[in-house]
């Protein structure tokens, strides 16, 4: 595959960190989109449900915005769905033994 | 009252025109759609003019890489993971006009408002142009993004005609066709 060279350098200083956050920006991003997908809600129809003008969720949508745990709090609320999970080996260790 | 003067002396063909007490000046610009990295998903390209040793997105990430290095290295990111999953629009804002494939990639965490401006192609190709840091509330309102979004504008308009001609295609993520242009530009 060809690649660019200026682009290669940068990607050089790119830190893991970095890399790991924006993924998980993509991925909360995408799992709105699929929650909003499953349910039949347009952009139009959750900035309605949380008050909110469709550039704002357009842009929480994009996967470029560093959401708030509070925003994501109110988005899993309004589309009555969790969008992240927390796992735990405690919790893990419960259910095995129920 | 019109007056045209053409400069027989310009490298460029200059065409100058007079009206009453205006003048526009427009440069006629050769460039040529280049190749930067392909993909299974998603290809870059990026137009270089005629006489210059970069592409615009080149240009772009050398202007900026030094003094906005976070948010250039966010963007490439960025560009790397639209490549792996696709480009479908909602990654991107729409900065254009509503008839033009011009959309804006902003960096992440926007800790310096800058944006690169390109063209989304069928979500299969993608022409990377420049940018620059956005402190107007639109881009027209800045000199040097509104060149940047004009361009691809300018480019967007001849790709099209193109496509419509069915001269120019998307196979897989590959541009086929006649890839050099010349556009207007208002100088």
């Amino acid at each position: 595959m060809k690649t660019n060279k200026f682009l290669d350098e940068i990607r050089q200083t790119m830190t893991p960190e970095m890399k790991r956050q924006m993924e998980m920006s993509v991925k909360i991003a995408n799992r709105i989109y699929e929650i909003m997908e499953e349910k039949g809600l347009s952009q139009k129809d959750l900035a309605r449900l949380l008050g909110k003008t469709e550039t704002e969720v357009s842009r929480w949508l994009s996967g470029t915005h560093n959401m708030t745990m509070a925003t994501i709090a109110k988005i899993s609320e309004a589309l009555d769905t969790d969008i992240i999970r927390v796992t735990s080996k405690r919790r893990r260790k419960e259910v095995v033994m129920a | 009252m019109y007056f045209y003067y053409l400069s027989p002396s310009c490298k460029n063909k200059l065409l100058c025109l007079f009206l009453h007490s205006k003048y526009i000046v427009t440069m006629k610009h050769d460039l040529f759609i280049e190749l930067l990295e392909d993909g299974s998903k998603v290809s870059l390209y990026s137009p270089r003019f005629e006489g210059e040793e970069y592409t615009e997105f080149e240009k772009f990430l050398l202007q900026y890489k030094d003094k906005y290095p976070k948010d250039v290295a966010q963007i490439v990111y960025r560009l790397d993971i639209i490549k792996r999953d696709g480009a479908e629009d909602r990654h991107f804002r729409y900065e254009g006009k509503k008839r033009d494939r011009v959309m804006a990639l902003p960096s992440h965490l926007e800790t310096a408002c800058l944006r690169l401006y390109l063209l989304n192609i069928q979500s299969k190709v993608l022409i990377l142009g420049n940018g620059g840091i956005k402190e107007t509330t639109t881009y027209q309102e800045d000199e040097h993004l509104n060149r940047c979004v004009n361009t691809l504008q300018k480019i967007d308009i001849q790709l099209k005609r193109l496509e419509q001609q069915q001269v120019l295609t998307v196979c897989g993520t590959k541009l086929l066709g006649p890839l050099s242009f010349v556009i207007d530009i208002n100088e």
